[in-house]
């Protein structure tokens, strides 16, 4: 009988020693509440590889989103890292978002000097691949609502467009 | 019948929880106890670093230069060959004011007598008050050089390291190409330059050493080191090429961690930029001026030090204000052309943590 009560006692104290434990050790940080985002770029129908797509929140307050940002792979898609201490690749938070897209091919660049540390980047020629329209947030005419689970986008480009037509 | 005098198993069973359960809560303690002693060693660095640099400037009224050093410039332009003497930051010149001139005068030696590789030998002598105890990579860089922990703010914009930036650490001398002339003149900032106000402007802060073949070894999003970013100005665009816990793209010659060498003037070595928020990752566009992501990074537990220009010390927060990263950086004319966003001379476009690394741009924003 009290072998039997102590037995319990000690059950019940490990428990709460365990609760007090985990309390105060924390069961792990987490980030902002943030929606799966997925997208797909495409140029004249072709997927795009290797394009940098960003997502710059354009609604404020509380409903304001989080700057994300993602590159597509080689079927042209591409998953957001978003600011803020969010997981990396699990999107971003909901809100409205202007977006814009980049890509730019170079020269190839001269082999470093194994003997010297780098004192800055060689100037190398640089392009755009895609048109720069879509580069900047005060030209693209694209934007992107992010709403609550999972949200997949299309971005079709259009290789004709021109900086003469801001949205 | 005799009652015999000893624990029951329960008892003992009881004991031993709670001893366990001591334990379990002092483990924890030490652990944060150990990282509290090496951060407060870290903040003492800082301030050293903070009180040498004020003591050069009280010396020589301007402070170190980073990149085209005054000091080695004056010895160029009097007819002798440096080879690295472009190159070498500001770090080099704090030695005497930080108790270490010993060493700082057999390094100036290997430089002035041009018999240095500036690699191996004394070069590759690591220097405590460069280093941060929380550091996790303890050896020596690829190249052979001492590491360094250690950053100096070079503004909120990318400048290339061999530019008048918007920070504090400029070039020391005007460039005057070769041959070199006697026209040199001192070029690095001034005390007085600071008009923003010295304890309102960041001077130093730190960033972790990074190997970038151990990318997963870091923890999640810290100062991870990729290299290739498409040309944009955006931050972002760097934490694009972010995928899981590793780089889309670490091209071959990435092979200089940030922070592999403590003298040189590069600015993945010495150099922070304000353009982000403490880390988050950093990369390096090697082909293009005007693209490269480098925040201050560090170990310790959600931010990072930084010394300011009064020499005082503060815990800069991740959460710091650094404006919008998907913003991209346009130059003085508004035209979005990378290569010269930083003659953008307007007030930080990066909140708070952008404003306290400018030097005269007029904001007043503050931290808390």
């Amino acid at each position: 009988m009290n072998s039997n009560l102590s037995v319990a006692m000690c059950c019940k104290g490990m428990v709460a020693a365990g609760l007090i434990v985990a309390a105060i050790t924390g069961c792990g940080r987490r980030g902002p509440a943030v929606e799966m985002v997925e997208g797909t770029v495409l140029l004249d129908g072709e997927p795009v590889e290797g394009a940098t797509v960003l997502f710059s929140p354009e609604s404020s307050g509380a409903e304001r989103g989080l700057p994300a940002g993602g590159r597509t792979g080689r079927d042209g898609v591409f998953h957001l890292n978003a600011a803020g201490g969010a997981k990396f690749g699990a999107g971003t938070k909901m809100g409205d978002y202007v977006v814009t897209i980049i890509k730019q091919d170079h020269d190839p660049v001269p082999p470093p000097d194994p003997d010297k540390p780098p004192s800055g980047p060689p100037d190398v020629k640089v392009w755009d691949v895609l048109p720069v329209v879509y580069k900047h947030a005060i030209t693209t005419p694209l934007r992107a609502t992010v709403k609550k689970g999972k949200n997949t986008f299309r971005f079709e480009l259009d290789s004709s467009a021109t900086e003469t037509t801001p949205k | 019948m005799k009652q015999r005098r000893a624990f029951t198993l329960v008892e003992l069973l009881v004991v031993i929880a709670i001893i366990g359960v001591l334990v379990g809560l002092l483990l924890p303690a030490i652990q944060s106890a150990r990282e509290s002693a090496r951060q407060s060693r870290c903040k003492s660095n800082l301030k050293q670093l903070g009180l040498a640099a004020l003591n050069y400037e009280a010396v020589r009224k301007r402070l170190p230069g980073h990149h085209y050093p005054y000091e080695l410039r004056r010895l160029i332009n009097s007819g002798i060959t440096i080879t690295y003497g472009d190159s070498v930051g500001c770090f080099l010149w704090l030695l005497p004011f930080a108790e270490e001139q010993q060493l700082y005068d057999r390094v100036f030696n290997e430089f002035t007598k041009n018999n240095a590789s500036g690699r191996g030998g004394i070069f590759a002598i690591p220097i405590g008050v460069f280093l941060c105890p929380s550091e996790q990579f303890r050896r020596l860089a690829p190249l052979g050089y001492a590491t360094i922990n250690y950053r100096a703010n070079r503004g909120d914009v990318y400048t290339a390291n061999h530019a008048k930036c918007r920070g504090v650490f400029s070039p020391g001398s005007t460039w005057t190409g070769s041959p070199p002339t006697a026209e040199t003149k001192i070029a690095s900032t001034s005390l007085k330059e600071i008009t923003d106000g010295l304890a309102n402007t960041l001077m130093f802060s730190e960033a972790i050493i990074a190997d970038s073949s151990r990318l997963s070894a870091l923890p999640s999003g810290v100062g991870r080191f990729g290299s290739s970013i498409s040309a944009s100005t955006a931050p972002a665009s760097c934490w694009a090429l972010v995928v899981g816990n590793d780089y889309l793209a670490i091209p071959s010659d990435v092979r200089y961690p940030p922070g592999g060498c403590w003298w040189s003037s590069g600015d993945s070595d010495t150099a922070f930029y304000a353009n982000a928020s403490p880390n988050t990752p950093r990369c390096v566009n090697d082909y293009n001026w005007g693209a490269m992501v480098m925040p201050a990074s560090s170990y310790h537990q959600g931010g990072v030090f930084a010394t300011m220009c009064d020499a005082s010390v503060r815990f800069v927060s991740d959460g710091v204000d650094a404006g919008d990263p998907t913003q991209q950086q346009y130059n003085n004319q508004g035209a979005p052309n990378y290569a010269n966003a930083w003659t953008y001379s307007g007030a930080s476009i990066r909140g708070v943590w952008g404003a306290m690394s400018t030097i005269k741009q007029g904001e007043t924003a503050r931290m808390e």
